[in-house]
């Protein structure tokens, strides 16, 4: 569905680097801190932006040729963009009706009514969550076979980002070829959504894994310096020297289990397997 | 195109109170026997910048990022501007004339249609140089620039008549030129402003396409 090969974007003080796939049928996970090169990311996969170097291909075309048809079939969530804040939903149907040519008018309004989208308030009168949710209504609203997302769980509650996260589940239920790309700096998000994900830092992507094998096989390993000193570094990733001795990153958790029982093994939330991989150093 | 114009006419519509200002002086101008056709020139002007900042809104808040998203593309957004603009200053010059056409009972002819359609080419003018301005730099750098090119004009202008002297002279083909729109009929100047404007028109739209084509959103 999309294809990025050595996409190169040059900034003054920043520069993307990156290659990446998406199949269909699949969701994939962008996580990264803040300024990391997600959007620009993004911006460089919807054609918004000049590249330097490398290609984009989505769905089977040069990402800065996709013309009309192409994004009648691309649902879009940018997290600082979207329809005027002076707009109504009301104002937005008819432009939506006008513009796709698979919007269903009534089911859109079915669907705010149920999430509490209040018709004539303006955007700019919306809470973030409000805001949240109309976007990714507006991305889902016209049967796109790929769902570009950028933050779009950004500044919500708990109880809000389940919602986005379930309206994005029972989309890819309805439409098992459509494919989902969604960037988060909040990675637990991501954790029972995705099928894989691509660590992105510094413009690199520095790690893209199955998220299922980075949950079972991946595992942080503390131990003392002298258990450190002693062990198989092969298969350690990323290495952090802590007041303890050192945490190591590995994808090789049963090795580790099997071998040196002594050490503390931590299956690891995502978000500390994020941490040493942008923090450690080389294994 | 039609998704286009229906969000640029709810954005207007945003600002019915302004509409409605304009309205009321206009009238106010008309009953205090203000010159009809300054009136014609002053309502169709301030639509024609209500109309244009409707680009405003499109670029607030990183807008053109998540626009130019939707199924169109940056060329029908630009064509989109101009039909828009255009629609709007030729419907309202030509629904104020015609009121005040009938109201007058006069007929529109000779140098009153002139006149109209003076004003409505110097608006057109406007529009085409305020457009790829606007798509350029934004509203309110687009405003600086603009005022800066009509200066421009008038220093050079005045600058022209000091050094006048100084210039070789031109009188022969001014008198030539001036004898050549004496010669024609109202109708045919009438019909080389309409042609002049039709072209500025287009050029402006060329310019414009350019630029947006290559924006960095």
């Amino acid at each position: 569905m999309v294809k990025i090969k050595d996409l190169q974007k040059n900034y003054n003080k920043f520069s993307l680097s990156c290659s990446l796939e998406i199949a269909p049928g699949t969701i994939t996970g962008v996580i990264g801190p803040n300024g990391a090169g997600k959007s620009t990311l993004f911006k460089a996969i919807l054609g918004l932006i000049s590249i330097d170097g490398g290609c984009i291909e989505v769905m089977g075309k040069d990402s800065s040729k996709l013309d009309k048809a192409d994004k009648q079939n691309i649902g879009v969530v940018l997290s600082e963009a979207g329809f005027s804040k002076y707009l109504t939903i009301k104002d937005i149907v008819p432009v939506l009706e006008a513009l796709y040519d698979e919007f269903d008018g009534e089911k859109f309004q079915k669907s705010c009514e149920r999430l509490g989208l209040p018709f004539d308030k303006k955007i700019q009168d919306f809470s973030t969550g409000m805001k949240a949710k109309l976007k990714v209504l507006v991305a889902i609203s016209h049967e796109a076979k790929l769902l570009i997302l950028d933050e779009p769980t950004s500044g919500l509650d708990v109880a809000a980002r389940q919602s986005v996260l379930d309206m994005l589940r029972e989309y890819m239920e309805r439409h098992e070829d459509a494919a989902i790309i969604i960037s988060s700096h909040i990675s637990t998000d991501l954790e029972n959504l995705c099928d894989d994900v691509y660590l992105i830092y510094g413009g690199e992507i520095v790690l893209h894994e199955e998220m299922n094998v980075l949950l079972d096989e991946y595992a942080i390993l503390k131990m003392d310096e002298v258990q450190y000193a002693a062990m198989e570094k092969q298969y350690l990733l990323k290495v952090k020297k802590e007041k303890f001795g050192f945490q190591c990153l590995t994808n090789q958790k049963r090795f580790y289990q099997e071998n040196y029982p002594e050490i503390v093994i931590e299956k690891g939330t995502l978000d500390e397997l994020i941490m040493i991989m942008m923090k450690g150093e080389e294994g | 195109m039609k998704g286009l114009l229906l969000k640029d006419f709810r954005i207007l519509m945003q600002q019915s109170r302004t509409l409605l200002i304009i309205v009321f002086i206009g009238g106010f101008l008309l009953i205090t026997g203000g010159n009809l056709g300054f009136v014609v020139a002053y309502m169709t002007m301030m639509t024609s910048f209500l109309v244009l900042g409707t680009i405003t809104y499109d670029e607030a808040d990183n807008g053109y990022a998540f626009l130019f998203t939707l199924p169109f593309t940056r060329k029908e957004y630009v064509l989109e501007k101009y039909v828009f603009s255009t629609a709007a200053s030729v419907i309202v010059w030509a629904l104020l004339n015609l009121l005040f056409a009938a109201v007058s009972g006069s007929g529109y002819e000779g140098e009153n249609m002139l006149e109209a359609v003076c004003i409505l080419a110097a608006i057109m003018l406007m529009q085409a140089v305020m457009l790829p301005l606007q798509l350029k730099y934004g509203a309110e750098k687009a405003r600086v620039v603009f005022f800066l090119i009509i200066g421009g004009i008038v220093v050079i202008g005045v600058l022209f008549g000091q050094i006048g002297g100084l210039l070789p002279d031109f009188s022969r083909e001014f008198q030539a030129l001036n004898a050549f729109f004496t010669s024609l009929a109202v109708t045919g100047i009438i019909g080389i402003l309409l042609v002049a404007s039709v072209a500025v028109i287009l050029i402006s739209f060329g310019i414009s396409c350019k630029i947006m084509e290559n924006k960095q959103v």
